[in-house]
């Protein structure tokens, strides 16, 4: 697939409220699968059936998780393929792309890549009347500590999204050699104090942090002239990406080998307790053990 | 933005210093520059066999996760256990203390494959047009 120029036509996908593993397994089978060839760009947007905590590929479990906290409040907790840092999933759309790293037209660098998908969420969310904004600076805007928060809305990285300096969209990307995943929160609504209760905060810093998270971050239904639907982003997105990237999305079903790429990812990786909490090089190790055993 | 001269290059934007059967490996001023701040480096362990542009590691950065790809195949012999607790390295030095692993390789044949120094920087300007 080296080299392949961008197709005309991308498949949009939705995949409607699923839980957690289902949800990353095919975000990361959407990816390995056009890797391999064979399958279009696709523009995929889902919910979630059950709140979730998604934490970024390298973050310490341990470490920024309140797992009792989490089961206390029916909070799932699941690993994510991309980097980052730590999201509560509740009531959003999530997005996700993938994507040739080769476009037919401009620069192919990651850049590149995270400005162009920026634009296609502020055209989104432009279009639903939302003053937003395309972080250009290289580092981000957010004040130090902000940045040392482990919740991802707590800074902005360079085109990200924010609506007056608050952050409005929490992307994550994933690369292989010929394909890129990006995919990311559009809180409809945010629980800010659920968020910090699901992580390892400092009981005496929650507050401040809870505090900060009213400055800092922003969810769509807070700040949009009328409210929006799950419906309505859906569309929106699906104008905004074909409209930066040229391209007509239409909707098409998940091929059979995806079905079964997702299943075997959903049951043997996303729905592990060691992917989950103890992270990708014990994930790696234990399959290697199951494998010779 | 600096490409040594001596060193051998890929399109997955690794550099390879060959020093006889032992291949150090790195990632390009370009890439660390394109990723940004790095925060997360997984490498394999000391034993393990790669495959020419086979996945050796990970490394997160503010924007992205991406695989690490090998420039030749062989048997890492050594690793750069100094980026789990200073990431940062391979920001601050891509060639020098932000090296990654060191690769004996069986396979000569591999190595006139690579890029020179000035085809990679061809290769790049081309991927920024």
């Amino acid at each position: 697939m080296r080299g392949h120029g961008l197709p005309q036509r991308w498949r949009f996908l939705n995949t409607g409220n699923r839980e957690a593993a289902y949800n990353m397994a095919l975000d990361e089978t959407l990816l390995l699968r056009h890797e391999a060839g064979g399958t279009p760009p696709t523009l995929r947007v889902y919910g979630w059936s059950t709140p979730t905590l998604s934490l970024g590929y390298a973050q310490k479990a341990c470490q920024e998780v309140n797992l009792a906290a989490c089961q206390q409040y029916g909070v799932a907790v699941v690993r994510r393929p991309t980097g980052g840092r730590a999201v509560l999933h509740d009531n959003e759309v999530t997005y996700s792309v993938v994507l040739p790293t080769t476009l037919s037209y401009g620069p192919d660098t990651l850049t590149e890549h995270y400005r162009r998908i920026g634009l296609a969420l502020a055209t989104a969310l432009q279009g639903l009347g939302l003053a937003v904004h395309l972080e250009r600076s290289r580092r981000s805007a957010q004040p130090r500590r902000a940045a040392d928060s482990p919740a991802c809305f707590a800074a902005i990285a360079r085109y990200e999204l924010s609506v007056a300096g608050k952050k409005i969209v929490g992307s994550a990307q994933k690369r292989l050699q010929h394909t890129l995943l990006q995919h990311g929160s559009m809180p409809l609504q945010m629980e800010r104090q659920r968020l910090f209760q699901c992580l390892q905060v400092p009981p005496e810093h929650r507050y401040a942090f809870v505090q900060e998270a009213y400055t800092t971050m922003t969810a769509i239904n807070e700040i949009a002239p009328i409210p929006v639907t799950a419906s309505m982003l859906h569309e929106a997105l699906r104008q905004g990406f074909g409209d930066i990237f040229g391209v007509d999305i239409v909707a098409a079903p998940l091929l059979p080998e995806e079905e079964r790429l997702a299943y075997e990812l959903h049951t043997t990786k996303y729905a592990s307790t060691v992917w989950n909490l103890d992270g990708a090089t014990a994930w790696r190790h234990s399959a290697a053990l199951a494998r010779t055993s | 933005m600096e490409f040594p001269p001596q060193l051998k290059y890929t399109k997955d934007h690794e550099w390879a210093r060959v020093e006889g059967r032992r291949v150090v490996v790195g990632i390009t001023d370009f890439a660390q520059e394109e990723l940004g701040d790095v925060v997360f480096v997984e490498l394999p362990e000391v034993g393990t066999a790669v495959e020419a542009a086979g996945t050796f590691g990970v490394v997160e950065s503010v924007k992205a996760v991406s695989d690490l790809y090998a420039p030749v195949s062989g048997t890492i012999v050594e690793v750069n256990t100094v980026l789990e607790e200073r990431p940062e390295l391979v920001n601050q030095s891509p060639y020098g203390e932000g090296w990654m692993i060191v690769i004996e390789t069986m396979n000569a044949g591999e190595l006139p494959q690579l890029l020179s120094a000035e085809e990679y920087r061809a290769y790049i300007n081309q991927e920024k047009s």
